[in-house]
């Protein structure tokens, strides 16, 4: 009797368990995300992510959009015989590829307990340099970040997040992230951190997939697993055109 | 409506218009001076957010359209010389593969970057200055003074190339020379086509004049058909060994290239030599100039990707 019944809550939480990705996919019980994933097709420029959350009533929140870590090769500049050139190389392991960050307070990103859960400063404190032995850690974070800000793949709103309503021991907040079109295709992490006096009292996380669709993975898929076609087919293209232009300029007169 | 376009290969989204007008541009200084654009194109592509191997690799993939463009209408003019263009472009190849070799030997030195970039400017300033100068020269001269009365002692370079072996005509250009000459040449703009990642347009075309005595618009033609050849190789060989090809990317330039080159052609044929040369040492003087800046005033970032991607 006790083993069929530990048989039955053994068999419920593997069932509860298996569904718990499918809760977190687009929204949970206090977040909710539009769209839950992103397509990067043809004329894709950019998108736009739609939060709308409830956190405690009194309390304020921090997005943040999180990219995979990954090992990035960089070049850095120094000066030699005056001149301004790539002078060595920096290896980065432990930076997110991606972070936006955005919160209710405008100060909130700046004052924080260490250590540090939110924001450039939880970032510096898992980054690792190597290459660069002139340059401190610090001085280096400040070139990284300003590489990454520039091309929008880093970013932090202060105060972008907007209280809507508050009822029933609740806050309504919504807020509006925008993707730049370089985002890399991949799996991205969002958490929606809820404070009370500087404290971390509740984290949602939902994933956001970016995936690349239609005639851009199909050149993709081209590019990377047929190579010696796709540049053969590029040279045709080339000159195909080259040609149909040199004739449509004869017919009209041209020579 | 938005004009924005993804790009694949360069993880970029990019206007249109933006890259139909400068694919346009590029392609009419193509026609007109007879060079593939590389060196303008590329760091207006980077300007433009687009990755550096990314805009080298597909910058090339456009060069093969509007140099296949220029080169018919060149050709139709009757202003290519293919037996010198053969010559060239082997002397080329020979010079380019020796120049991948010289640059991964600077590479292990650590000295790549500077010898590169140093080359660029010297290289540009020195062939830039010397055909201004010498085409205002030439300009500011009155007719009768251009045709200089021959002289009875042939110069030390001339005798010096008459005494090279199994001398032959090249009918298109009008001048008779040992095929050796075109191919050590061809050599030598290999070697640094190579060092500084070009085509070599604005080098040959210097050298076919200078250097091989060749009349300036058959020139033009027979450069553009070196350039061809290069160009072709470049773009098989960097989609095989870098995947840094974005097709798109280089559709839409060539789209507009190709349609510039006409015209550059058609202009071409309407100026005379010395103009021609005059502007294209203007174009290549603005060229150094801007990358002489880009080494001496502090750049704004201080990292960048390697290779640019």
């Amino acid at each position: 009797m006790r083993a069929h019944f530990s048989q039955r809550v053994g068999l419920l939480a593997c069932m509860f368990l298996l569904t718990l990705p499918f809760l977190a996919a687009a929204d949970t019980e206090n977040v909710r995300m539009v769209p839950n994933d992103v397509e990067i097709r043809t004329f894709f420029a950019g998108a736009s992510l739609d939060f709308s959350a409830h956190i405690p009533k009194g309390a304020s929140a921090i997005l943040e959009v999180r990219g995979r870590e990954r090992e990035e090769h960089l070049m850095r500049k120094g000066r030699r015989a005056g001149l301004w050139m790539n002078v060595g190389q920096v290896t980065v392991q432990g930076a997110p590829s991606v972070y936006l960050c955005m919160s209710t307070d405008r100060d909130f990103l700046k004052h924080q307990e260490q250590p540090a859960q939110w924001g450039y400063a939880s970032i510096e404190k898992q980054v690792h340099f190597s290459g660069a032995p002139q340059e401190s850690s610090n001085e280096l974070f400040k070139q990284f970040l300003a590489l990454k800000e520039s091309e929008g793949l880093y970013g932090i709103s202060p105060g972008s997040l907007k209280v809507t309503s508050e009822k029933d021991g609740s806050r309504n907040i919504q807020g509006t992230i925008r993707l730049p079109a370089k985002i890399p295709p991949g799996e991205y992490e969002v958490h929606l951190l809820s404070l009370e006096t500087d404290k971390v009292v509740n984290n949602d996380t939902l994933s956001l997939s970016v995936v690349t669709k239609g005639f851009p993975a199909l050149l993709e898929e081209l590019a990377m697993h047929h190579e010696l076609s796709y540049g053969f087919l590029a040279v045709i293209i080339a000159i195909v055109t080259g040609f149909a232009m040199g004739f449509f300029f004869k017919s009209k007169g041209a020579h | 409506m938005s004009f924005s376009i993804y790009l694949p290969i360069a993880g970029n989204s990019v206007n249109v218009l933006l890259l139909l007008g400068l694919g346009g541009a590029v392609g009419f200084l193509s026609g007109l001076f007879g060079v593939g654009g590389g060196f303008l194109m590329t760091p207006l592509l980077i300007m433009a957010g687009i990755p550096s191997t990314v805009a080298a690799a597909s910058d090339s993939n456009q060069i093969v359209a509007a140099s296949t463009s220029a080169t018919y209408a060149h050709y139709r003019m009757g202003n290519v010389d293919f037996k010198m263009g053969v010559l060239l472009l082997v002397g080329g190849v020979v010079g380019g593969t020796f120049g991948v070799q010289l640059i991964k030997i600077l590479r292990a030195m650590g000295n790549a970057d500077f010898c590169i970039k140093v080359t660029y400017v010297i290289m540009l300033g020195v062939v830039g200055f010397y055909m201004f100068m010498e085409s205002l020269q030439n300009l500011r001269k009155k007719p009768e003074e251009v045709v200089a009365p021959p002289s009875s002692k042939p110069s030390l370079y001339l005798r010096a190339i008459q005494a090279l072996p199994y001398q032959m005509r090249f009918e298109k250009s009008g001048v008779t020379l040992s095929p050796v000459l075109p191919l050590i040449l061809g050599a030598f703009v290999g070697v640094l086509a190579a060092i500084m990642g070009v085509g070599g347009g604005f080098i040959m075309v210097p050298v076919m004049v200078y250097l091989l005595r060749m009349p300036m618009h058959v020139v033009v033609g027979t450069s553009l058909f070196q350039i061809l050849f290069t160009c072709i190789n470049v773009t098989i060989m960097q989609a095989q060994t870098n995947h840094t090809v974005d097709l798109v990317l280089a559709i839409l330039l060539l789209l507009g290239s190709t349609i510039g080159a006409q015209f550059g052609a058609r202009i071409s044929r309407r100026l005379k030599g010395d103009q021609l040369k005059i502007l294209l040492a203007s174009l290549v003087l603005v060229v150094m100039i801007q990358m002489f800046l880009g080494l001496v005033l502090t750049p704004d970032l201080m990292l960048s990707y390697k290779q640019g991607h």
